[in-house]
């Protein structure tokens, strides 16, 4: 997948904006700065100032060759040491190497991660069987991401778990044998 | 391999809510521990992905049932037909070797392999049943889940090629059909209330594909941070607001404004009945209201369900497979107007 440059300049861009204009789809792309600068409001002048043609089309391929600015000062030479994929090469697909370079490239990915999710850090299921979880096990579960969440300053997320563990009936905090089925 | 004969089960049954939900949909993304993703590997690696899911799918009592399907063994107009029908994805059906899928015989679940990622479930049912949809996916990620190590991590959830589907790898969508907010030029206000709420819109056939006959798919955008039943939670409590304002929609438009209503029906209906080329966007666009009059009842010898398995049969490669692989562009036009007018002609319709 090509990288997505920013419409109104040559960064890559960081945000993409959904719209239906004359009942197609469109998806406009902006670094940060011109990002800000975007409303639904400015939609109109946004679209004047546009190529249309080359928006309708799917726009914006990328060269080859064409400098691709790294963003939050990645190192030009950051690389995942198990798969060897160049940050860089990350930043031009979008497409990681393999599952080590969340680790690898972890310092420069939580921004990426934010802009896509608002948060960094996962709450939902875990692999294994399908089996309904005692909600003691739940409760634990949750108040120990409870405990990371906060430790990371994630709030939002903090916040979510808390909730969660509201929603759990009162037994879980009984001892074990006495939880009835949900 | 009788490709045609794969209609999907959704085009074919009715479901909860269907005078405006399609279908709903949930996609689970998943890795393979240790093995390169998909975008970045070889073929050595996506072979090896091959052979652990065969030896999977034939092992399991349940998966065994499921019928194999190399995509690369799959002529340019199998695929073309597989991505009409919502079997598969257009990345999928840009082929290459070691992409397999493996459908289920009702035709509503399926496992894609070597897609963007090394799995890719999902499960889709016609009218509005995500939770259903969900339990069904959660069944053959367990089972899946058995013998595959996935990638994982505590803290990001299931690894995915793409950080934009981390987390979960869930993406829950619901295929919505909007006359009445389409005609009173409604959806653009609801697009730009999504974001706020980790939610967006895409096309009909998914990301980056163009809006066809007022058909909408909503679909979450944010997959980490939430658990799946969170993410399918506010997706439902949209897509029921989404439905009221519809309903509110219509209604207002057949008190109001019915000459005006009932004139692009018939429009359209004659058009279905006398043409004798016609464009499959331009069928798209006239089966439209016939839907709507549909639920206002119009037709009282047509249902959804109708509507939905045409709006498949006028696409493209439907068309050429009934046809003949030889079939240009104007022949296929004209077989998809002689099959819309056999399907229209005689009809019991109340004018």
């Amino acid at each position: 997948m090509p990288v997505q440059k920013c419409q109104k300049c040559d960064r890559p861009a960081t945000h993409k904006f959904t719209r239906i204009v004359n009942g197609h789809v469109m998806d406009f792309f902006f670094c940060q700065e011109h990002a800000a600068e975007f409303s639904p409001l400015q939609l109109k002048a946004a679209l004047s100032q546009l190529e249309l043609t080359q928006l309708l089309a799917g726009l914006l391929k990328s060269e080859q060759g064409q400098k691709a600015e790294l963003s939050e000062q990645a190192p030009v030479d950051l690389k995942c040491p198990t798969c060897g994929l160049w940050f860089r090469q990350y930043r031009q697909t979008m497409f990681l190497g393999c599952s080590d370079c969340y680790r690898s490239f972890e310092k420069y990915l939580t921004n990426d991660l934010r802009r896509y999710h608002g948060t960094t850090r996962h709450c939902g299921k875990q692999p294994g069987p399908a089996t309904e979880i005692p909600d003691r096990e739940k409760l634990e579960a949750l108040t120990k991401r409870l405990a990371l969440a906060i430790q990371d300053e994630d709030f939002e997320l903090a916040a979510q778990l808390r909730d969660q563990i509201r929603q759990l009936p009162s037994s879980a905090n009984k001892p074990q044998g006495t939880t009835p089925n949900r | 391999m009788d490709i045609a004969n794969l209609t999907k089960q959704w085009a074919e049954r009715m479901g909860p809510r269907s005078h405006v939900v399609v279908s709903s949909r949930v996609r689970q993304a998943r890795n393979i521990e240790r093995v390169l993703f998909p975008p970045h590997a070889n073929k050595e690696d996506l072979r090896r992905v091959c052979e652990l899911v065969n030896r999977l799918v034939h092992a399991d009592a349940t998966l065994h049932n499921f019928q194999r399907i190399d995509i690369n063994t799959c002529t340019s107009l199998e695929r073309a037909f597989l991505k009409e029908s919502h079997i598969i994805s257009p990345e999928l059906e840009q082929a290459g070797e070691y992409r397999v899928l493996y459908l289920d015989q009702q035709r509503s679940c399926a496992i894609m392999v070597n897609e963007e990622d090394h799995l890719r479930m999902y499960c889709l049912q016609s009218g509005l049943q995500l939770t259903p949809v969900l339990k069904e996916i959660n069944a053959i990620d367990a089972l899946l889940s058995r013998s595959l190590k996935y990638a994982f991590s505590e803290k990001y959830g299931y690894l995915t090629s793409c950080p934009s589907n981390v987390g979960t790898g869930m993406r829950a969508s619901v295929m919505l059909h909007l006359p009445g907010l389409a005609m009173t030029q409604q959806v653009e206000e609801i697009v730009k209330e999504l974001p706020q709420r980790g939610l967006t819109v895409r096309g009909y056939y998914g990301e980056n594909s163009e809006f066809l006959g007022d058909f909408y798919q909503f679909s979450n955008e944010v997959t980490l941070g939430k658990t799946e039943e969170q993410i399918i939670e506010s997706l439902h409590k949209v897509v029921e607001q989404i439905i009221a304002k519809e309903e509110a929609a219509r209604e207002a438009l057949f008190e109001k404004k019915r000459p005006y209503v009932e004139d692009v029906i018939w429009r359209a209906y004659g058009l279905l009945v006398h043409a004798r080329i016609m464009a499959s966007s331009e069928a798209f666009k006239l089966l439209s209201p016939i839907r709507l009059g549909i639920e206002r009842g119009y037709f009282p010898s047509f249902t959804h369900h109708d509507l939905n398995r045409l709006i498949v049969q006028v696409q493209p490669a439907h068309l050429q497979i009934t046809e003949g692989e030889t079939a240009g562009v104007e022949d296929r036009d004209i077989a998809r107007a002689r099959l819309l007018r056999a399907a229209f002609t005689g009809m019991d319709s109340h004018n």
